[in-house]
C-alpha cells in the first residue's frame, strides 16, 4: 500500500496538517513522511460525537487526572482512557508501574491539550479527521466544522470517509469555502503503517493543499 | 543565559529522559541520533525543558525545531527576552 515514496522532503509540508482521529491512520501517513508533530489526537481514537463534544469543552476532561485511566490496548500494551478518547501508550504491560505511568501520560497530555487549543486558535493547519468503524453524518461534518471555525474564522477542515460506491478514493472536493470532504480506501480492519494508502491521502492533502 | 550555558542545562535532561547517560549534545544533533526517540519523548524534553529553565515553548515553536542547536538558541533567545 505505500506506493508513494516517502520523500523526506515532505515532513515539513506534513507538519502543516494536524489529524483529529479517529484513529492513528493520518498520523502513520505523516511518519511515513518524516512528519512527527506533537498532536494530542494522533495516536488517539475518538469518535465524532466525542471530537464533538471535546471541541466544545475545549478538551477540559483531561485536565483532572482523575478522569484518566490506563486499559488494555492492542500489542500488550497500555492505552490511556479519557472521558472522550483513547490513546496509544506504546508502553508494554508489565514494563512499568501503572500508577507512574498514569501520572507521566496526564503531565504530557497536558501540554498536548495546550498545543492542540494554540494549533485550533492559529489556523494555520489544515484539521484533519477521518471516519473508522463508523459513517460520519453530514450534521456531524457540518457541527465540527462549525466548532473549529469558533476557534478561529480561517480555520480549514478536511473530513474524509471510507470510499463507498461511486467514489473515488483520493478525490476531494470543497463543500464550502474551509470545508473539504475527501475520501480513502482502507480494506484492513486495523491500520497499520502498511495498510495506510498513501497514493489516496498525498492526492487529496496536495489538491487541498499544493507543495 | 548564554547557548553555552543552555546546552548544559540541556544535557541532563536528554540523559535522564533518553535514559542514556553517554549522551554528548552537539548543535546538529537531530532526533535521529537517539534510539527510542519518539514525540512522546520529546515532549517530555520540552516539559522539563519549560520546568528546568522558566520557559515556555509554544508547540508550533517545538515542532519547527530542526535540532539541538535551534532548541539551545531558542531559550537563550526567551530568556533573554524575559
Amino acid at each position: 500500500m505505500l506506493s508513494v515514496t516517502a520523500d523526506p522532503s515532505f515532513a515539513a509540508y506534513y507538519q502543516g496538517f494536524e489529524s483529529l482521529g479517529a484513529s492513528c491512520e493520518f498520523g502513520l501517513l505523516q511518519r511515513h513522511f518524516g512528519a512527527e508533530p506533537l498532536a494530542l489526537l494522533r495516536w488517539s481514537a475518538i469518535d465524532a460525537q466525542g471530537l464533538i463534544h471535546s471541541l466544545s469543552n475545549r478538551f477540559a476532561d483531561v485536565v483532572d487526572i482523575a478522569n484518566l485511566s490506563l486499559i488494555h490496548g492492542p500489542n500488550d500494551e497500555w492505552d490511556v482512557r479519557t472521558p472522550h478518547f483513547s490513546q496509544h501508550l506504546y508502553v508494554k504491560r508489565g514494563t512499568a508501574d501503572a500508577a507512574e505511568l498514569l501520572r507521566v501520560t496526564h503531565r504530557r497530555i497536558q501540554f498536548q491539550r495546550r498545543a492542540i487549543l494554540e494549533t485550533l486558535e492559529e489556523a494555520e493547519k489544515v484539521l484533519v479527521y477521518k471516519e473508522a468503524q463508523f459513517r460520519m453524518t453530514d450534521a456531524e461534518i457540518a457541527q465540527i466544522f462549525g466548532l473549529l471555525r469558533g476557534f478561529h474564522a480561517d480555520n480549514v477542515f478536511l473530513a474524509v470517509r471510507l470510499t463507498g460506491a461511486g467514489e473515488e478514493p483520493g478525490s476531494v472536493d470543497e463543500i464550502e469555502p474551509g470545508l473539504w470532504v475527501g475520501n480513502v480506501e482502507l480494506d484492513a480492519k486495523v491500520v497499520t503503517r502498511d495498510t495506510v494508502p498513501v497514493a489516496s491521502w498525498h492526492r487529496i492533502c496536495q489538491t487541498l493543499r499544493p507543495v | 543565559m548564554t547557548e553555552q550555558d543552555v546546552f548544559a542545562a540541556l544535557t541532563p535532561i536528554f540523559r535522564a529522559v533518553l535514559s542514556d547517560d553517554a549522551i554528548v549534545l552537539r548543535a546538529e544533533t537531530t532526533p535521529r541520533d537517539f534510539a527510542g526517540w519518539d514525540s512522546f519523548r520529546y515532549i517530555e524534553i520540552i516539559l522539563q525543558v519549560e520546568e528546568a529553565l522558566g520557559v515556555k515553548i509554544r508547540s508550533k515553536e517545538a515542532n519547527r525545531l530542526q535540532n539541538v542547536g535551534e532548541l539551545a538558541a531558542l531559550i537563550a533567545t526567551k530568556k533573554a527576552a524575559a
